[in-house]
């Protein structure tokens, strides 16, 4: 009867959050900032494109437009070699999945902030921890997070798909193709980004510190991932670290090519782990 | 550790920095007891307590529960059961809550439900099932925690003050759940109220300034000096009391009054019977008129407390 398995006790752990989460007046009020929210953004951002194709380039051929359009997907990459393939991705779902990945560090932070730290500070995990291991207690509660976050996102996108195919600016078969496709990339970047809320909301007991901590945290990566991209053009490899900030990773899951997808998988994953078992050491040597 | 064992400290010692809030504590409880955890304020029993939940790890020395370091969940989960003294309840509805603590301890889905709802059912709480753990009271969330404590019937029960705060009532109802555990399982309560722990504590460890400064059954705590105390009827006019006399009695070592509780106190060697001792003192008494009211033995805990601490 006692003998429970770390999977089983993640997965009750995580069940619990999710319940949680998704019926908490936080819950329902992040989903709706979501999905209103971005789709807002999303039908601006899509005005303003296509403003400025109406106005600056309609005197220019559909050839030149494209090679215009693989340029700018160059220039704002990380990965260049990635944006042929991008190219290919409607340009409504292009935007959605790099709005989705600027968000996130800020979604994740919001919907889980207070997932470990809001019990340190109450001491209501003193009630877990005679029951449940303390490495799969944070887990559960990441995997809790993740599958939140998730689950808040895919409205959005599904939002933005129904949008897109009402204003004529994809089809249903390129919804549903490229679609969850561009939800799916997301998908290890939120992974990452949720162990390091997890990580922050473990280490301090106010929930306000770890949401300020998620943030500066994010904030801090991508500023050091931009100075290794700066520090690349000078000093050949060093733009190879850009990947300490994990959202950087989608360039890499979205490249089409299974290696390189593989690949950043990975390195999204190892930032999670690395993560997470940070935050399971120094939570297995705290006092409760 | 010995089977019989339920708890071993060994020279438990627990730094928070330069401040020492438990400095070598050693003391041990026998399997299916009822045992107290005494000591004022800043004492070092909640520091104790939570070295045993698993909650703090000692800087030095040893604590085992049921011949396994607390914190084992391979070895504890399911039988140690833990009363927390300030942690809130986590935002849940009541049955989730006790649901979820169940499935944690190993237990199936339907088992979960029936052993929550018993449990809930013990505290007198069944109809609390749908409640949110924020909107219940003091009264009822210490009563809900305290089911959490007793879900499974956990061999070792950790209850930090568990009727702190409660009124009078709740706190009757909470004791007589304790006292219903007594021989099921060993109880060890951390409390301030020691008539409380006097009227349901088999042993008890005094504690004061992180040390051990007590320690033993509650008869042996309450009577280890040997003492014989008379109450009296004092009234103006009343002949003196023979405390001459009473001192002359063989092993008797020490007669006092305290005139503010009416009482005559009677200290005597351990190797004499306080029947002995009372066979002699009462004719005495009763030769030079002197009203009793009533005679105890030893002294309260209440009263050794105060000695020692």
């Amino acid at each position: 009867m006692n003998a429970v398995s770390p999977a089983l006790e993640v997965q009750l752990v995580a069940l619990r959050e999710l319940r949680k989460s998704l019926r908490s007046l936080k819950g329902i009020v992040l989903l709706a900032l979501t999905v209103l929210g971005g789709g807002s953004v999303m039908y601006l951002l899509l005005r303003v494109v296509r403003s400025f194709e109406l106005d600056e380039l309609s005197h220019v051929d559909a050839a030149s437009v494209q090679i215009m359009r693989l340029r700018a997907i160059k220039g704002f990459l990380d990965s260049p070699d990635s944006a042929d393939y991008l190219t290919k991705v409607p340009l409504i779902l292009l935007l959605l999945g790099y709005l989705t990945v600027s968000f996130t560090p800020a979604l994740v932070a919001l919907a889980g902030f207070d997932s470990v730290s809001g019990e340190l500070q109450h001491r209501s995990n003193r009630f877990w921890t005679v029951r449940v291991r303390k490495s799969s207690y944070l887990v559960g509660k990441w995997l809790g997070l993740w599958i939140v976050a998730a689950a808040t996102m895919l409205p959005l996108h599904v939002a933005v798909w129904i949008m897109g195919i009402s204003t004529g600016e994809i089809t249903a078969a390129e919804a549903l193709s490229w679609g969850p496709r561009v939800w799916l990339w997301w998908l290890p970047i939120a992974a990452a980004w949720s162990a390091l809320v997890v990580l922050a909301s473990s280490l301090v007991r106010k929930p306000f510190f770890a949401l300020v901590m998620s943030l500066l945290g994010a904030l801090g990566l991508w500023i050091v991932s931009k100075i290794f991209l700066f520090l690349g053009h000078s000093h050949p490899g060093m733009e190879r670290l850009v990947f300490v900030d994990p959202s950087a990773c989608v360039d890499l899951v979205g490249s089409g090519e299974v290696a390189t997808m593989l690949v950043g998988i990975g390195i999204a994953a190892a930032f999670a782990m690395s993560a997470l078992g940070l935050a399971s050491v120094l939570f297995e040597r705290s006092d409760v | 550790m010995s089977g019989q064992l339920a708890v071993r400290l060994s020279d438990v010692v627990k730094e928070f920095g330069p401040k020492v809030a438990v400095g070598g504590v050693t003391f041990e409880i026998p399997r299916g007891q009822v045992f107290g955890l005494i000591g004022p304020n800043g004492a070092g029993k909640t520091t104790t307590f939570s070295i045993l939940a698993g909650y703090l790890a000692p800087t030095r020395g040893e604590a085992r529960v049921l011949d396994a370091a607390p914190g084992d969940l391979a070895k504890l989960r399911g039988r140690v059961g833990v009363l927390p003294q300030d942690a809130l309840l986590p935002d849940d509805r009541v049955g989730q809550f006790l649901r979820h603590c169940c499935r944690l301890q190993g237990m199936s889905a339907s088992q979960a439900e029936t052993e929550a709802r018993a449990r809930l059912d013990e505290v007198k709480g069944a109809d609390w099932w749908d409640l949110r753990t924020g909107a219940l009271s003091h009264g009822m969330s210490k009563r809900v925690a305290l089911a959490q404590a007793l879900l499974g019937n956990p061999e070792l029960v950790l209850l930090d003050e568990p009727t702190a705060g409660l009124d009078p009532r709740v706190a009757y109802e909470v004791r007589n759940i304790v006292k219903a555990r007594r021989g099921s399982c060993t109880l060890v309560i951390s409390s301030h109220n020691l008539q409380e722990l006097e009227e349901v504590c088999d042993a008890a460890a005094i504690l004061d300034r992180g040390k051990l400064v007590g320690y033993g059954s509650i008869a042996e705590l309450t009577s280890a000096t040997g003492e014989l105390h008379v109450e009296l009827l004092i009234r103006s006019g009343a002949p003196p009391l023979p405390i001459e006399p009473l001192r002359a009695i063989p092993h008797v070592k020490r007669v006092w009054l305290d005139e503010s509780k009416s009482s005559l106190g009677v200290e005597f060697g351990r190797e004499t019977e306080l029947e002995a001792v009372v066979a002699q003192v009462l004719p005495i008494l009763l030769q030079n008129q002197v009203p009793i009211r009533g005679l105890t033995r030893g002294r309260g805990l209440e009263q050794k407390v105060m000695e020692l601490t």
